[in-house]
């Protein structure tokens, strides 16, 4: 197989799971915000 | 006021302005010239070839001396604030976007009246002819128009000036195309009938860049 | 990472398909005659094309509504669709590039659908470009919308005039025109639908997201009320 069609596979596979992941983490971390955001909160109403 | 007379009027305004400083077009002239004398220089072709390349050296001219306008211009009315005034006035907002694209196009046309003569002597190739002009013509009314409508955006970016030229150029990728084809073609002897579909482009570039505008301005300039 | 259904069911497929597809580009395909393996970059390097073009046109759609409507979900629809759209526009400049240098002898050639997708690279980079520079958000909203609809409405025209702006110069190419065995139109077409799903999937992840982080911004405005 052609050196060239390796890569550009390679490139086909790699570039949507990388934006997949950058997305995915981001994500991780704004749900984790929103958690201590909004736990916080109630226990701040509960005092 | 008559929507033209408003047009007319801040026509009128900006070229007032403009004639009492000179400060913008003779930054375009200078620059214009210094940019076909580069282009002579680096390229340094002689004959058949210089004739191939000259279309593109002059197009890529007027590209960037009308960037340096139309980025003047909009930074000028940013400077004096003379946009909230129009903007606080009764006029049409697209009165006011042909005003200054108008105003703009006019800048550019003047600046060509030098430049082509220039290129003509410094590439041996009959830009004035009035079957080459007109290609000319078209191709500025266009980049006049779409940027006038991307400057408006641009000056009020971080980046500001450096902004216009990334936004503008990929937009006029078909105008860019068609007027280097019309008036290479044209340099090189072709007729007017010739270059038919490369002139309709062009115009079907004009009047989709005046629709956008009128139709988008609206929400460039609100405040 | 909380996921709802949907964004499990689109993963899924896209993965499912993807994966089929890539095994019937290397396994089902016939090795084309005249160009060999290389050949094979051709379903994915469509694929990504037209999805990058399909992204374009929803950035399009969204930026339309939204100045119409000034519905926040629809700004973030356009700004959403043009980050996913840029990864496949990306992959076809690549994958054209790496076809190019074997078949033609050039990393770079100005052959219609290259050339094509290089300007839908950078109008795509000036709008995100421009969504990151511009420091108000209502602003960047609006101009967004405009920039948006201007470059959308450009591709056309760029696409007629680089059509016949290369064909008057056919001496830098001739290739492009392929025969498709009926294998291969089924390869073609289960590459463009896996694209199409990961598109839609990745597009799905990347507005959840933007809702979130809306989300939070207005529960710390609320606070600091």
């Amino acid at each position: 197989m052609p050196i060239h069609l390796i890569l550009a596979y390679t490139l086909f596979i790699t570039l949507p799971l990388g934006l997949a992941l950058s997305i995915g983490i981001r994500r991780r971390k704004m749900q984790k915000k929103l958690k201590r955001w909004t736990s916080n909160s109630e226990d701040g109403k509960k005092e | 006021m008559s929507y033209l007379r408003q047009i007319w009027a801040i026509v009128k305004k900006d070229i007032t302005a403009e004639l009492h400083t000179r400060e913008t077009t003779s930054a375009m002239f200078v620059f214009a010239a210094l940019s076909m004398l580069i282009f002579s220089f680096a390229l340094d072709l002689q004959g058949r070839a210089a004739k191939a390349v000259a279309p593109g050296a002059l197009w890529t001219t007027i590209v960037f001396a009308g960037t340096l306008g139309l980025n003047r211009a909009m930074a000028r009315e940013q400077q004096t604030g003379s946009i909230e005034g129009l903007l606080l006035a009764p006029i049409d907002r697209t009165a006011i976007f042909f005003g200054k694209a108008l105003g703009n196009l006019i800048l550019m046309l003047a600046v060509e009246v030098i430049l082509l003569p220039l290129g003509s002597a410094l590439f041996n190739v009959a830009f004035l002819k009035p079957s080459v002009t007109f290609p000319i013509v078209l191709g500025t009314i266009g980049y006049a128009t779409i940027g006038t409508l991307i400057a408006a955006i641009a000056i009020n970016t971080r980046a500001r000036e450096v902004m216009l030229p990334l936004l503008l150029i990929p937009l006029a990728i078909p105008l860019l195309i068609a007027a280097v084809q019309a008036t290479g073609n044209l340099v090189q002897g072709a007729t007017l009938h010739t270059v038919n579909g490369w002139i309709q482009l062009l115009i079907i570039y004009d009047l989709l860049s005046i629709a956008i505008a009128l139709l988008t301005f609206q929400y460039v300039a609100e405040e | 990472m909380e996921t709802d259904k949907t964004d499990r069911v689109l993963a899924t497929l896209s993965m499912l398909i993807f994966s089929a597809a890539l095994g019937m580009v290397f396994f089902y395909a016939p090795q084309e005659a005249t160009m060999g393996n290389i050949q094979r970059i051709f379903y994915f390097h469509l694929a990504s094309a037209w999805v990058g073009f399909f992204g374009f046109f929803i950035t399009f759609l969204a930026s339309v509504t939204y100045l119409a409507s000034r519905k926040r979900s629809w700004d973030i629809l356009a700004h959403a669709s043009t980050e996913v759209g840029l990864i496949f526009i990306t992959m076809t400049v690549l994958s054209g590039s790496l076809w190019a240098k074997p078949v033609w002898g050039t990393y770079w050639t100005w052959e219609p659908r290259l050339t094509i997708s290089a300007v839908q690279w950078f109008l795509y980079v000036a709008y995100v470009m421009l969504r990151n520079l511009t420091p108000n958000q209502e602003q960047e909203a609006r101009f967004a919308a405009v920039y948006g609809v201007a470059a959308f409405a450009t591709v056309p025209l760029s696409w007629f005039a680089i059509r016949w702006w290369r064909t008057i110069h056919p001496q830098i190419l001739s290739g492009g025109s392929m025969a498709l065995t009926p294998r291969m139109q089924q390869t073609l077409l289960a590459s463009l639908i896996a694209f199409t799903f990961v598109y839609a999937a990745l597009l799905y992840e990347r507005v959840k997201l933007a809702h979130e982080q809306e989300k939070f911004i207005a529960l710390q405005m609320e606070e600091t009320r």
